[in-house]
């Protein structure tokens, strides 16, 4: 009994010596992580506009977003909005399918709370996207469940809200070498000049099985090649590719229709 | 004796070429030599104060739960290993991906912890963790700068190789793709062993 009582105490202090320490480390570095992690994206979103941000500096970068990137906030069913900015917007993940829902970040905490958040109407959801003037570039947010983890990434679509300009994706946790392709080079070069509607259909993107060759010559505009190896990843990012530009259907088609 | 636990990790006891431990990452991250430099000294930290931390602790960590105080010991230096690195190297951060937090399993460091943390005092704990992160880093740095070279031309990100012997550009040359993926690795840590097992006269039973 004593020695239980021993091995107790040790264990109570150790783990908490240990999240004590790995709190204030956390609290302490927030500011500088944050920072990079704000960085990260502009530096992508110029990336899918089809800068080769590798021969790029952060400032080159910063400036380029800076005086090209225009934020625009569309409400939920697609119009234009002008009292909220992407400043004081805060992705939501749906834990279930990897939706990102973005609200304004005071809500963020009542709307995590909120279990259908797809039907919820008590919080004001946003679709936020940018336009790259010099590439005449729309930019969209995309998101969603790979085989490990949620993907985050970017699409955009040249000025005809049709034709793939870039994608890129910034955060995800798929196995290096197989679903952790989507980073590569290869991968993303195969979706520019990609269409996204065909006979004023949405049919989005998608990351065949195998090779394109094999399938009929009319899908080769729609589809790129898949991953060896990440089946469940390439159908992830196929679902969530269509999904996303979905919910941005009306905005686009408004476009694609001039 | 000092300097005999800090010299004999690095050719005669290498954690990866002798003990064979950590290999996974030693194929992961060796893609580019700046990748393997981080993570060599991410490991020799996390093993050095994981050493010095168990072995001031080992007359008093019940033996029924060592196995879990090391675990917490160390998985609390990795992800504050973890949070440095997307603080100040954000972008090394995101290509080392999973495995800094793989450290943890890392059986380099849980196998120097139990085997001799737990037996040895803070002293000499601490220059076990330092010499096998340095035998561990020197052959991750080896195969790296091998697999950069011959896979990609560059060298710590410089081109080496001049961009006009290149095939495509009307030269003779083509980078080795093999390099850069993990049956390559493979390949040059097994010459690696082998000469070092011809060196050493080492035999396994």
């Amino acid at each position: 009994m004593a020695n239980n009582l021993k091995t107790y105490t040790f264990m109570t202090v150790i783990t908490l010596i240990s999240s004590l320490l790995l709190s204030y480390s956390y609290s302490a570095l927030k500011v500088l992580t944050d920072e990079n992690i704000k960085f990260d994206i502009k530096r992508n979103i110029v990336k899918s506009a089809g800068y080769n941000i590798s021969s790029m500096t952060k400032n080159e970068i910063i400036d380029n977003y800076e005086s090209n990137v225009q934020e625009i906030i569309l409400d939920s069913s697609n119009r234009k909005v002008f009292d909220a900015t992407w400043e004081n917007l805060v992705g939501v993940e749906d834990k279930k399918n990897g939706l990102t829902y973005f609200v304004e970040k005071k809500d963020k905490i009542k709307f995590n709370l909120i279990e259908n958040k797809d039907n919820d109407s008590s919080v004001r959801k946003f679709l936020p996207l940018f336009f790259h003037s010099e590439k005449n570039a729309y930019i969209i947010p995309i998101s969603g469940k790979g085989l490990w983890s949620t993907l985050f990434g970017f699409i955009s679509l040249g000025s005809d809200a049709n034709t793939v300009q870039g994608i890129t994706f910034y955060k995800h946790k798929e196995t290096p070498g197989l679903g952790g392709e989507v980073d590569k080079k290869w991968f993303q070069d195969n979706f520019v000049g990609k269409q996204i509607f065909s006979n004023n259909e949405l049919v989005s993107v998608k990351v065949a099985k195998g090779k394109i060759n094999a399938l009929p010559e009319s899908e080769w505009s729609h589809s790129v090649d898949g991953i060896t190896g990440a089946t469940i990843t390439s159908q992830g990012v196929t679902d969530f590719l269509y999904r996303d530009l979905a919910r941005y259907e009306t905005f686009l088609r408004d476009i694609y229709g001039k | 004796m000092a300097n005999k636990i800090l010299s004999d990790p690095l050719i005669d006891n290498n954690p990866i070429t002798k003990q064979v431990l950590g290999v996974c990452s030693a194929l992961a991250v060796t893609v580019k030599l700046e990748m393997a430099l981080v993570m060599a000294v991410a490991l020799t930290f996390v093993l050095t104060f994981s050493n010095l931390t168990i072995s001031l602790l080992r007359k008093y960590i019940p033996m029924n739960v060592r196995i879990i105080v090391q675990l917490v010991v160390i998985a609390t230096l990795v992800i504050l290993v973890d949070q440095v690195l997307q603080a100040y190297l954000y972008d090394v951060s995101k290509q080392l991906s999973v495995f800094v937090g793989l450290i943890i399993t890392n059986c380099i460091v849980m196998g120097r912890a139990d085997a001799f943390a737990m037996s040895n005092t803070p002293r000499d704990s601490i220059l076990d963790g330092i010499g096998n992160g340095i035998g561990y880093g020197t052959i991750l740095i080896i195969v790296s700068i091998v697999r950069e070279i011959l896979g990609t031309g560059q060298m710590y990100g410089y081109q080496l190789i001049p961009m006009s012997f290149y095939l495509e550009n009307g030269g003779w040359y083509m980078n080795n793709g093999l390099m850069l993926l993990a049956p390559g690795a493979f390949i040059v840590l097994g010459l690696l062993i082998w000469a070092q097992r011809t060196y050493t006269g080492f035999v396994e039973e």
